[in-house]
């Protein structure tokens, strides 16, 4: 002490006295914070017969805000923590830094001094749960801690209680699984949305979006495909791409922009439990399983491509998931509805079937009308005779006993023509007919438009009952 | 596989129409292409230019700003992937530039189809109409695209020095004095949509900031 001396006189104590016998003042003031009299005298005596003058003589740096009962938290933070906190910071810190067990207040202390001073703001001012989930052991709680404190550094629009509301809320998830998800999507995308979207997602949502699952078991997709499309699923939200002055209010009958994000799980997660559905996770990643091609979804890649990537990605995937629950066969049939699915056709087959039977004047007949010459020739370079033959990617197909009964595209665009069509329907009938089906009488197409009208435009464009267009599924909850 | 599409459109002042055998005619005239004229407003060309589609469409079925009807030539993207990529796009960007010196038109432009799509959508990622009523009116265009042929009009506001030196794979002057600039030629080798979508990003951005830093 500044004069040397501590005298302690249990009378003297009383809430309205000011000690000023007793230095620091602020010692007082600690200890009296929040104790009645007799307590505080108690707090007092106590606290001087266990501490050394040294540690009473630090205690002039604090807040009068922190109270007694926090007061040896208090000493032990200001002993093993070497960098400057403000009397406000270590106001904030100590009453989470007593809560913590040992090895907490060691992640803590690191992680203070490694902290820049908006990083301690905010550790300081969040709430204690906050603090114990960004001190917990582990490299997942690491990876989180990072996000969290990166999102509390860059410029964003989030405030601090908006992150702390984020972070309880997760915490708040009883299902420990769903909690590490809501902890994954801000791991991997807080700045870019993860906040946002949990802060915004009312309970439905958030349990729909942390609780889908993808089986990817026999794949060489990642285990962990539901929880990569969840933070895709956050970041298109924060990118506005649910906007319902886009697609969003074509396809799903919800009031509000995180609601789309819970029909897309719903969908996912309808998918995934039926056992007639194969190639759920090829859709969502859109990645053969040789890795030679790719359509037009990527709702899993959307993580890691930039906001200039457009909402193309998501919209694609997100009418293919809707179509496909609503053309899958019930759990029990025999058919099975395959999707993203590639066929190990060789169309240069068709050559041969040509010659004796005018395949390709067949195709070209449905699909441009005539059989001349140069239509025959259209069809031979959608099928790419000339250079090998191409490949050919179908969006989904029913298939009963390996027979295709019905082929579904799904068009989610702005603006669709006959002309975005005819390069897949000649595939398909290609297909049709090397496989079996040489006068083409089974085949079936189905193509699912983002609007009415431009399903009834396909319509009037392709003649005959093979081909229907249809405006995009309802689908009954 | 690549699903997208390259579209080029063609702005001619005032065109109301929907009848594409006019142009089919500046096509025989000039012994440009072969072709079928289907349904009397589509022309599906043939020969080098095969998978290509040329429609006219009016202002409901397209998403720029501007009143008239427009002409576009539709062509997959896929059908530059092959071993015969090289050829097919040369190609077509031939019949572009003699297509233009045949009719004359306002402005031509082409995009690809994602980068059409993001224009006017909500949030991150929207691209403004390359074109509009008000900027044609000015000959100027509102923002640039992959591929674009000024007219002379248009060469003269904003001079063909300017034009030529843009980061372009091509920037070339035509006979009569337009200018044709594409930004990357080279989308013959990508598998998937959001890879030459992006590729095709990436080759815009300079030109875009060219266009944005111009002091007009």
């Amino acid at each position: 002490m500044a004069d040397g001396s501590v005298t302690l006189d249990a009378a003297r104590w009383s809430p309205s006295s000011h000690f000023i016998s007793i230095r620091p003042s602020t010692l007082l003031d600690l200890l009296l914070a929040d104790a009645d009299a007799e307590q505080a005298a108690d707090n007092v005596e106590e606290f001087v017969r266990n501490n050394d003058q040294a540690e009473i003589e630090s205690l002039s740096e604090f807040s009068t805000a922190v109270s007694s009962e926090n007061l040896q938290a208090a000493l032990e933070l200001n002993d093993n923590v070497d960098v400057e906190l403000t009397e406000q910071q270590r106001a904030g810190l100590v009453p989470t830094y007593a809560t913590l067990d040992d090895q907490q207040r060691e992640r803590l202390e690191t992680l203070l001094e490694q902290s820049t001073a908006d990083e301690i703001d905010f550790l300081a001012e969040a709430d204690t749960e906050t603090v114990q989930v960004l001190v917990s052991d582990g490299d997942r709680a690491a990876a989180y801690r990072e996000a969290v404190l990166q999102a509390v550094d860059t410029e964003s629009t989030l405030s601090v209680d908006e992150i702390d509301d984020a972070v309880r809320k997760i915490q708040n998830i009883d299902d420990a699984t769903k909690r590490a998800r809501g902890q994954y999507i801000i791991t991997e995308a807080g700045g870019e949305g993860g906040f946002k979207f949990i802060a915004d997602a009312d309970a439905t949502t958030l349990e729909k979006v942390l609780s889908f699952d993808v089986d990817t078991s026999g794949t060489e997709l990642p285990n962990n495909l539901g929880d990569q499309v969840s933070v895709s699923l956050a970041k298109e939200y924060s990118r506005g791409h649910f906007s319902f002055n886009s697609w969003a209010d074509n396809v799903y009958d919800v009031g509000s922009e995180t609601a789309v994000a819970r029909e897309i799980a719903e969908d996912i997660e309808a998918l995934n439990n039926n056992e007639a559905v194969e190639g759920l996770g090829r859709l969502l990643t859109k990645e053969a399983g040789d890795g030679s091609s790719g359509g037009g979804s990527y709702l899993a890649e959307v993580r890691s491509l930039s906001p200039s990537a457009s909402d193309a990605p998501l919209k694609g995937a997100a009418l293919e998931l809707r179509v496909a629950r609503a053309e899958a066969p019930s759990p029990d049939s025999d058919d099975v509805l395959r999707l993203d699915y590639e066929p190990d056709t060789d169309f240069t087959d068709i050559r041969e079937l040509n010659d004796t039977d005018d395949a390709l004047g067949k195709i070209a007949e449905k699909v441009y009308g005539t059989r001349d010459e140069i239509d025959k020739q259209t069809v031979a370079d959608d099928l790419g005779l000339q250079s090998g033959g191409t490949d050919a990617e179908f969006d989904a197909v029913r298939d009963s006993d390996g027979d295709l009964k019905l082929y579904v595209e799904s068009k989610n665009r702005a603006t669709v023509t006959k002309a975005d069509l005819n390069d897949q329907m000649s595939r398909y009938l290609a297909h049709q007919i090397i496989n079996g089906d040489t006068d083409l009488s089974d085949a079936k197409v189905t193509v699912y438009t983002r609007t009415q009208e431009q399903a009834e435009e396909l319509n009037d464009a392709f003649s005959g009952d093979w081909f229907t267009a249809r405006a995009p599924p309802d689908i009954d909850e | 596989m690549i699903e997208s599409s390259l579209e080029i459109n063609f702005i001619c002042e005032n065109l109301v129409s929907t009848d594409i055998t006019e142009y089919a005619e500046a096509i025989d005239e000039n012994d440009l292409a072969s072709y079928k004229i289907r349904d009397g407003n589509r022309l599906a060309l043939s020969g080098r230019l095969i998978g290509s589609v040329m429609t006219i469409k009016e202002p409901s079925n397209h998403l720029y700003d501007i009143s008239d009807n427009i002409i576009t030539i539709s062509i997959k993207y896929e059908r530059f992937t092959r071993p015969d990529g090289r050829d097919r796009l040369s190609s077509l960007l031939s019949f572009v530039a003699d297509f233009n010196e045949s009719v004359g038109f306002n402005y031509v432009f082409g995009s690809h189809e994602l980068r059409i799509e993001r224009i006017g959508i909500p949030g991150d990622g929207a691209l403004p109409s390359p074109i509009s009523d008000e900027g044609l009116d000015r000959n100027q265009i509102d923002h640039p695209t992959s591929v674009m042929l000024f007219p002379p009009v248009m060469v003269e506001q904003y001079g063909k020095e300017w034009l030529l030196d843009l980061p372009a794979d091509r920037a070339e002057e035509l006979k009569h004095g337009s200018v044709f600039v594409v930004a990357t030629e080279d989308i013959t080798d990508f598998e998937q949509d959001t890879e030459l979508h992006q590729h095709i990003n990436d080759a815009m951005k300079p030109i875009e900031e060219a266009f944005a830093n111009r002091d007009d």
